[in-house]
């Protein structure tokens, strides 16, 4: 009767054996254990087979992740920051500062045309005017005078009065 | 600037913790790699959304769900068995170099290695995701619970079965040997 009970490991005893074996239980089941395993060579047994594939699954390493994933993260992450000037909020900034830079730059360069100048230059500038109007002047006036004394009686006057003195001996008959 | 700090050391401590449970979820490094890509975008898209202590949770939660989707998406039930072969022929590698005069304790420590990889590959969804968070990335039940939105017992009966169920699968390889 005792050794039948020896041969037969209850669930609740296996349970026991294999928590032992991955030292995953408290002190007293590892004690109980331990003794059970003295007197039961079949517990004894399966505590061994237990204890030696724990600590062959304790030696799995584990598996390492390949460069490459870690590589293409790192592109896909500056794909991701490339979308950080999508958004509308920055763009929205982006576009506010780059018009106010270009009001600013546009004003600047207006206020540069509007230079002031001395009195001596303003003097020289109104002495040069002065001149040029007095060379246009004599320009005009030379002129003039060539088209009333020249042009008008000679090129223009004397033919007319000719033609003229042709139609009177035309129509009078002399 | 502030986020960008937190979101490197994010990603260095957790991009191969992603990419693992990927890994044993999907079966497949191609598929664990798109989607350690995608959860580390989201984590950027979405850093200054949670706190920076929950980030962990926030992270594996996201990386199962997505997961999860993969699984639903693909149908990946198809490419498991072509992993698995895969699997199978880094043992035969390993074996083979063993004979060019490899280190024989070291060799054989990575076929275990492979065996208990390919053998927690086999184990039902839930309690794959249970196992591998616990046993290999080393999470907490509280973590747990809250990355898998189960309670706490059941983080418990689940990493049991896991455990009862990877010894069943390393027993039928040990069979398959004899």
């Amino acid at each position: 009767m005792q050794d039948k009970k020896l041969n037969s490991i209850s669930e609740e005893i296996l349970d026991k054996i294999i928590a032992v074996a991955y030292k995953d239980t408290s002190l007293n089941d590892r004690i109980s254990i331990y003794f059970l395993a003295k007197r039961n060579p079949k517990v004894k047994k399966l505590l061994i087979e237990y204890r030696e594939t724990a600590g062959n699954v304790k030696k799995v390493p584990l598996e390492e992740c390949p460069d490459s994933v870690i590589n293409s993260l790192k592109i896909e992450t500056r794909k991701e920051k490339k979308s950080f000037f999508i958004k509308p909020v920055y763009a929205f900034a982006i576009i506010v500062l780059f018009v106010s830079a270009l009001v600013f730059v546009l004003t600047n360069q207006n206020k540069e045309k509007e230079t002031v100048y001395s009195k001596v230059e303003v003097e020289q500038a109104e002495i040069q005017v002065k001149t040029s109007l007095a060379i246009l002047n004599k320009v005009f006036k030379k002129t003039e005078n060539l088209i009333e004394d020249d042009i008008l009686p000679k090129r223009v006057g004397k033919p007319i009065q000719k033609s003229f003195s042709i139609i009177n001996e035309v129509l009078i008959g002399g | 600037m502030l986020d960008s700090i937190g979101y490197k050391t994010l990603v260095n401590r957790y991009k191969d913790r992603i990419y693992s449970y990927s890994v044993y979820m999907l079966k497949n490094s191609m598929d664990a790699e798109d989607v350690t890509q995608e959860v580390l975008i989201r984590l950027w898209k979405n850093m200054g959304k949670f706190k920076l202590p929950a980030a962990g949770s926030w992270i594996m939660r996201t990386t199962h769900n997505l997961c999860i989707d993969y699984l639903r998406r693909n149908q990946i039930a198809r490419q498991r068995s072509v992993y698995i072969d895969e699997d199978e022929s880094s043992e035969e590698k390993i074996m083979d170099n063993d004979k060019e005069n490899q280190p024989e304790t070291r060799t054989q420590q990575n076929i275990v290695l492979e065996r208990i990889k390919s053998a927690v590959q086999k184990l039902p969804e839930n309690l794959k995701s249970v196992f591998v968070l616990y046993e290999i990335e080393g999470f907490k039940y509280k973590e747990i619970s809250s990355v898998l939105y189960i309670p706490i017992n059941s983080v418990k009966v689940y990493l049991l079965r896991a455990r009862k169920k990877l010894q069943e699968e390393l027993k039928d390889y040990a069979r398959q040997e004899a």
